[in-house]
């Protein structure tokens, strides 16, 4: 028999069985949309917490300091630390609680001192005026830069710059404002308050730097810097205890990066059992298809069908409903992903996990399509004629 | 043109074996129009289905066209099936999803001939039953007699040797079953070799030679034509 034959025979048949193919395209369809919906879901959020952290910067690297050391970081400690391998710059950051008066309204609020150096190595960016400077700082002037929350709660949707909040009863005049950023890491950048380095010491009546920033050369260096950092550190406090502690970016991502690697498994497997249970049912309907046309096969080859031909003949329809059911799979899979976007959900799909579901889905309908009627065929024509 | 020499046939009824055709020898000459009779349970499907080259005999040999077959291999059989034998049967055995021109197509697919050739011929062997503007209609949209005569145009389409009829007005009424005994011994008339299976001695009656088997064996050979009874 013609190939072409044959696959015109084959699609008729599918044609001509439409709740059938229905049935059998809908196991398919039901497994491998749901495996690209689960995994984008996963990789999406995990890919959205990942480029939360990259947006910090990959070269940044964060130094905590505990404090209940008697011994305290100085400027000078932190110029040292500036020249350190691998580092580019380093700003130092003093948070401190005061009491936040403007006009009648007064909240316990902490303002963060700290360096020209933060707004580049935090990737900060200003909506209006001008960033703390190295003179404000030098000059302890009275000034503030207030985070994108803090702007409006403090004064609405005016301009606040040239305005003014008290701090402990000292007037600030506010010289920018900042974007909004969003909050990463427990670290709102949208709630601070930043004054120069200066006046948080002096509004906290003591020089305790709890937090520095510094920003590596580029990627490939942060692993360097880190270690000189601990080491300097470590030298400097001489402490028995530890009183500090350093932190990459890279540290972050990699850890994240294994525990999304986990979730996606463990998502990903809930989803192949949703394909092997689609797979089942591809079973199931060519089960019974092929005892359901037993007689079919009997009455071709009394008239001169071969194995050969009723094998292909099986194999095209399996082929067929396999590929068509995947080929919708992954449209409706990705519509669902779509759909699911649209309400705000991060979701990112994976060429690799499309593939794979589909090539597992097109395995099954065409190992389930062949079996049986491999069975089939090797019927005697007489058992097959007799078959009802 | 088919020759049959000591062809046994046995099967297995759970313990028990029991002997459905037992060295049986016939011979049917070419353009003969020849009828087995017996009851049923005398192995008549059994012979048919051995001379229809569906089943493969125990022992014995089977000529067909001179050659020795009985061991021939199921693709060697399904091109015999294919080219040289056409199939009547009794309950028409049509494919249900397929319209009349696609089920009498069928054979000439598994010849592989083009498309076109195919359709053209087709429909040129349903019109010679009489079936002209039937063409889509599928079998359970045709009466009893017009399905056999679908039957009878796929059976004739690939031009065999030899038309084998398995009962062929056994599920019809009298009055249609006649009509497709005067298209077999038309068909006859025209040089075809007919083989008939029946158990209706009446049937039978209308072939040149009627064989008569009971238990496996021929009993009875009236080789001449009945025309004194």
């Amino acid at each position: 028999m013609r190939l072409l034959q044959t696959i015109k025979l084959a699609l008729k048949s599918i044609r001509n069985n439409k709740l059938r193919s229905i049935l059998t395209m809908i196991g398919i369809i039901i497994g491998i949309s749901s495996v690209i919906i689960l995994v984008s879901l996963v990789s999406g959020s995990a890919q959205g917490i990942t480029s939360q952290i990259r947006s910090l910067g990959p070269n940044l690297i964060t130094v905590n300091l505990y404090g209940g050391w008697d011994k305290k970081l100085s400027i000078n400690s932190i110029e040292e630390i500036g020249l350190l391998s691998g580092v580019d710059e380093v700003a130092p950051t003093i948070p401190t609680e005061v009491t936040l008066k403007k006009e009648r309204y007064v909240e316990n609020a902490v303002v963060t001192g700290t360096t020209r150096k933060l707004l580049a190595i935090r990737g900060m960016n200003l909506s209006n005026g001008r960033f703390i400077s190295d003179l404000d700082d030098e000059n302890r002037q009275s000034v503030a830069v207030l985070g994108a929350n803090k702007a409006r709660d403090l004064f609405g949707f005016g301009n606040p710059v040239g305005g003014s909040i008290e701090l402990n009863g000292n007037t600030y005049f506010v010289i920018g404002t900042l974007e909004a950023q969003g909050s990463s890491l427990g670290n709102n950048v949208d709630e601070m308050i930043l004054v120069p380095l200066s006046k948080a010491v002096s509004l906290s009546g003591k020089m305790e730097i709890k937090m520095l920033y510094v920003r590596a050369h580029n990627e490939g260096v942060v692993n360097l810097a880190v270690n000189q950092i601990d080491s300097y550190l470590d030298r400097y406090f001489k402490a028995d205890v530890k009183v500090y502690s350093v932190t990459s970016q890279k540290q972050l991502l990699e850890t994240l990066g294994s525990i999304t690697g986990i979730l996606t498994m463990m998502l990903g497997g809930i989803a192949a059992i949703s394909l092997i249970v689609g797979g089942i049912g591809v079973m199931n309907v060519m089960l019974v298809s092929v005892s359901e046309r037993t007689k079919e096969i009997g009455i071709r080859k009394a008239l001169g069908g071969k194995k050969k031909d009723i094998l292909i003949q099986f194999l095209i329809e399996a082929l067929v409903i396999s590929s068509i059911g995947g080929i919708l799979g992954v449209i409706i899979g990705m519509a669902g992903g779509k759909a699911l976007a649209s309400f705000g959900i991060p979701m990112a799909y994976s060429l690799d996990i499309i593939l794979i579901s589909f090539s597992f889905s097109l395995a099954v309908g065409i190992v389930f399509g062949i079996v049986p009627a491999y069975k089939a065929s090797r019927l005697g024509p007489i058992d097959a004629l007799r078959y009802e | 043109m088919i020759k049959l020499i000591g062809v046994s046939k046995k099967f297995k009824m759970g313990e028990n074996e029991v002997i459905v055709l037992d060295k049986m020898d016939i011979h049917i000459k070419q353009n003969e129009f020849a009828a087995i009779v017996g009851p049923s349970g005398s192995g008549k499907s059994t012979l048919m289905n051995i001379i229809g080259c569906l089943d493969t005999p125990d022992e014995g040999d089977y000529f067909f066209q001179g050659k020795n077959i009985s061991k021939a291999s199921d693709n060697h059989l399904a091109d015999i099936r294919n080219n040289k034998i056409g199939f009547i049967f009794q309950n028409f055995n049509l494919l249900p999803k397929l319209n009349a021109l696609e089920n009498v197509e069928v054979p000439l697919q598994y010849r592989g001939l083009k498309e076109q050739e195919c359709r053209k011929k087709a429909i040129n062997y349903l019109a010679k039953v009489g079936l002209t503007g039937r063409e889509d209609h599928k079998p359970n949209q045709l009466s009893g007699g017009q399905q056999q005569r679908v039957a009878i145009a796929r059976a004739l389409v690939g031009e065999p040797e030899l038309l084998l009829a398995d009962e062929p007005t056994g599920a019809l009424d009298s009055i249609t079953g006649q009509e497709i005994m005067e298209l077999l011994k038309g068909l006859h008339s025209q040089g075809h070799s007919v083989l008939l299976i029946t158990h209706d001695q009446k049937v039978a009656e209308q072939a040149e030679r009627v064989l008569q088997i009971q238990d496996g064996r021929i009993c009875h050979r009236n080789e001449t034509l009945s025309v004194g009874v």
